[in-house]
Parts: structure tokens; sequence; C-alpha cells
């Protein structure tokens, strides 16, 4: 069995069709407002640095100014002058293979 | 600030800007809502403070009153000249909505905007007239009637204000047709078989043969008789022969309709309306729109300003079907009974011969009529 068929073997069938997660953004010159649903929690937060968690990658915002807002099914809005976004995949098999 | 802390008060939570990203993601975890400031600051609606609360132990937070509407709404009952004043512009405000602002006419060019108005007026349309009262329909219904310049006449509401679209009545030049002389003649090829005159000069005898277009009763009174015109007046009875015929196809494609099935309901109140429903069609099937509107009146008499709007979807299927022989002539029979009922609605049947023959694509019926008919027709004198 290949390492690709492993890992799709280990997919539940909601993770099948639903996406990890979503993200849309709008902006107004400098000032973006990005939303991103499928999230489990924030890891970090300050006004120059965001990272968030999803169900399978982390994403990390950086910028100037940067405000979190939380609304309901698991969707947050990071808004502010927002200058990257970069996405970490996570490891399927973190923390069962010791 | 959301819209519930404004209206039923809130209060503003603060916590540590290092806390943040620990405090977001409990929020995350229980479903609850906040939009947090670069402080670390975020609003929670009264009725939900347990909630927050509960999700915040462990974590140093302070609490802080907001005042919104509540507190706003207590305020004010202290400054009661803001408040008499707030009332009075509220009272004048709803007032003044009840009554006809202006009334702004469109669409005119030959006809003046006050000699509009002024029919408007008449109907019952002016400022300061009460907005109850008016029914559009009436006022539109009314201002035709007695209208000689209008031809077509729209009213809308916009606001307070009336927007009136006319149209003006063409007036056409009066054709030579309207002169009061006039000849009557044969309006179709027959034998004559009885004339009366009442007004004029006949010139064809019962037994003569005519032509279409051919002088019965002239309204050109000869010198001898006193001279002059008047208007040609009598009943001249003419026999003639006429063959009506049906052709019957043997296959022959007829459209049927299928259920009835909703497609949407709408309910218009005034002007607006609201869709309370919505169904698409699934099939590419060709189809027909039916719709069924309900208004609702008071003793069916006074109508009221709303309705229910319904519309059906049918699907049409076009069929084919072939007759029999004997089918054949029953179909061919009727419809040949029904143009020859249609044929001789102004007119009496004298004689009928009917026949009957198959033909390559069906059967063709055919009946030849002998009837008899006023052939007179009106020519006018031109001056």
């Amino acid at each position: 069995m290949t390492e690709k068929n492993k890992r799709e073997r280990k997919l539940s069938h909601g993770e099948k069709i639903f996406p990890a997660f979503h993200i849309e953004a709008d902006g107004r010159g400098s000032y973006l407002s990005v939303l991103i649903s499928g999230i489990i929690g924030v890891k970090e937060f300050s006004s120059e640095e965001v990272g968030v968690i999803t169900r399978r990658e982390s994403i990390k915002l950086t910028g100037k100014g940067l405000r979190i807002s939380v609304f309901e099914a698991k969707t947050v809005e990071i808004s502010g002058d927002i200058e990257t976004i970069s996405f970490v995949s996570k490891s399927y098999r973190r923390g069962k293979s010791k | 600030m959301r819209i519930d802390t404004f209206l039923f008060g809130g209060k503003r939570f603060r916590v540590d800007k290092g806390d943040v990203s620990r405090v977001a993601g409990r929020f995350i975890s229980l479903g609850l809502t906040a939009k947090f400031s670069e402080d670390g600051e975020f609003t929670v609606p009264l009725f939900r403070l347990k909630k927050y609360r509960s999700a915040l132990s462990g974590i140093e937070y302070t609490e802080e009153e907001i005042k919104c509407l509540p507190a706003f709404a207590i305020n004010l009952s202290k400054r009661r000249g803001i408040l008499a004043a707030l009332l009075i512009v509220s009272v004048y405000m709803i007032f003044s909505s009840l009554f006809v602002w202006d009334v702004r006419v469109s669409g005119n060019e030959e006809v003046p905007t006050a000699a509009v108005e002024e029919e408007l007026a008449a109907a019952g349309l002016s400022v300061g007239a009460s907005w109850r009262s008016l029914s559009f329909s009436e006022v539109e219904r009314s201002t035709l009637e007695k209208s000689e310049k209008i031809g077509w006449l729209n009213i809308n509401r916009r606001g307070n204000v009336a927007y009136v679209t006319v149209k003006e009545k063409t007036v056409y030049e009066q054709s030579d047709d309207s002169g009061l002389y006039s000849n009557l003649v044969a309006s179709r090829d027959c034998v004559i078989e009885e004339i009366t005159v009442k007004q004029g000069i006949a010139h064809v005898k019962a037994g003569d043969t005519v032509k279409a277009g051919q002088l019965l009763i002239s309204g050109v009174i000869p010198a001898e008789l006193g001279g002059g015109f008047v208007r040609a007046e009598g009943e001249i009875l003419g026999s003639f022969s006429e063959e009506i015929s049906v052709e019957v196809p043997r296959r022959e494609s007829f459209k049927s309709y299928g259920e009835e099935k909703l497609l949407s309901v709408r309910v218009k109140i005034f002007k607006f309306s609201i869709n309370i429903f919505k169904n698409y069609r699934k099939s590419n099937n060709d189809y027909v729109i039916i719709e069924d509107v309900k208004e609702c009146t008071v003793l069916g008499k006074y109508r009221l300003p709303f309705g229910i709007y319904k519309t059906y979807s049918a699907d049409v299927a076009v069929n084919e079907r072939t007759y029999s022989d004997k089918e054949l002539l029953t179909v061919a029979s009727s419809r040949l009974a029904k143009l020859r009922i249609m044929k001789l609605s102004d007119s009496e049947l004298i004689k009928i011969r009917t026949y009957g023959e198959f033909t390559d694509g069906g059967y063709r019926m055919a009946s030849t009529v002998s009837q008899l008919k006023d052939v007179g027709e009106e020519r006018f004198i031109s001056n």
C-alpha cells in the first residue's frame, strides 16, 4: 500500500466531504479582512501576528494593527493591515508514531 | 457594537492582550461570538453574561457597563424638553405621512399640467388629500371618464408624493365617411328577394341579380323630385349560395395538460410583494404557467390592499391521434356544424346540401348553403 493510499484510508468520511477550512478575504486599500472558517483554536494573538489552527493546517497572519473577531460555526475574522498569510501543514501521523 | 447590545444594553469586558488567543480559543469551542479590540476589549450582551463569565473562568478580566438605548431612554426621561421635542417630531412625521404632499404630472405635451391637476383634484387627488381615502383605480377611472383630452392615466405613490403619468388622446381628422348623406350598395353578389325603402330612391327591384358594390338605394334625390341629398335607409334582402367546407386529417396532433404543480406563493401588501414559497421546475418539458390571484375584499365590495398570488405550472404534452373512418365522419360533421352556425348567425337558411369525400390526407366535408341576408351596405356620400 502506497503512502498516499494509507493517508486516504485514514481520512474520515466527514473530512472527505468537507474541506479542512475555508478562507476568504475582502480588501479596502491596505486594510484587509480575512474570514477563516473551520477553526479549532487560536494559537497566538498580538497586533502584529495571529496564528490560528484548523483541522489539517495552521495559518499564520502577520501585519500591523491586527484585530480578531470570533463568530459562531468556528469562524474567525482577522482584520487590519495584513502583510502575509502562511499555511503550515500538520502531519497526520503526529502523536501516533513514537 | 452589536445591535442586541445597543438595544438591550451590555458589558464591556477587558482581558490581557496575552490572554486574547486563549479566550478566543475558548469562545470558538463554546460557540460564543466576540469582536476583540487591539486592547483586548470586547462587548457582551446582558442576557448572555453568564455564559461569557463561565467561559472566562480562570482568566483575569474586568467588566464595565455600557450605556446604550435603555440608559439613553432613562436619561431622556429626566430631560423632558428633548423628550417632548422627539414626541412632537414623531407625531408630526406620522401625521404628515397620512396626506398627499405633492402631485407631479408627466407625459403631457398639449394639455397643460394645471389642467391635468385640476381634473385630478376633481376626482379626489390633490395636495392635502388623505392617502387612506384615495383609491388610485377610482381616481384613474373617474378622470378618464370626465376628461376629453386624457387618453390614459397611471398614478404611483412614492413616499408622500403622487406621480401621475398621462397620455393624451390622439385626435384624428374626421373622415369623409362621417357625412350625413349616404347610399346603400350591395355587400355581395346576390338575387334581390325583397326591397323596402324607408328613405331614398330604389335602383333595383325584387328578382334583380346584383353585383357586389352595385347601387341599391340612392341618397341622391333627382331634381324632378325636389333634389338634394338624404341618408338612404331601407331593408334589402338578397339570396345567395355559399360553400363552406372543413377538412379533417387522419392523423392529428393535440395538446394535453398534466397535473398542476405549485410554483410560487406571493403575498402582496400595497405595492410590496413578499415571496412565501418558490419552487423550481425540474423537467425541461413544455409547460404553461397558470396564475391564481386571490384578492381580499370586505363584503365582496371593498378591495383590501393585500392579496395572495399563486402560480402553478402544468406540463404540456403534444399527442397524436389517428381517426378511424367513422370517427373522421363524426369530427368533420361536428366541425362543419359549428362553422355553419357561425356563418348563419346573421342570415336565414333557405336550403342546404351537404356532401363529403375521403381524400389522401383524411376526410373533406362541405355544404352548399343557400341563405337570405340583408345585403345593404351604407356608403357615405363625400362632400
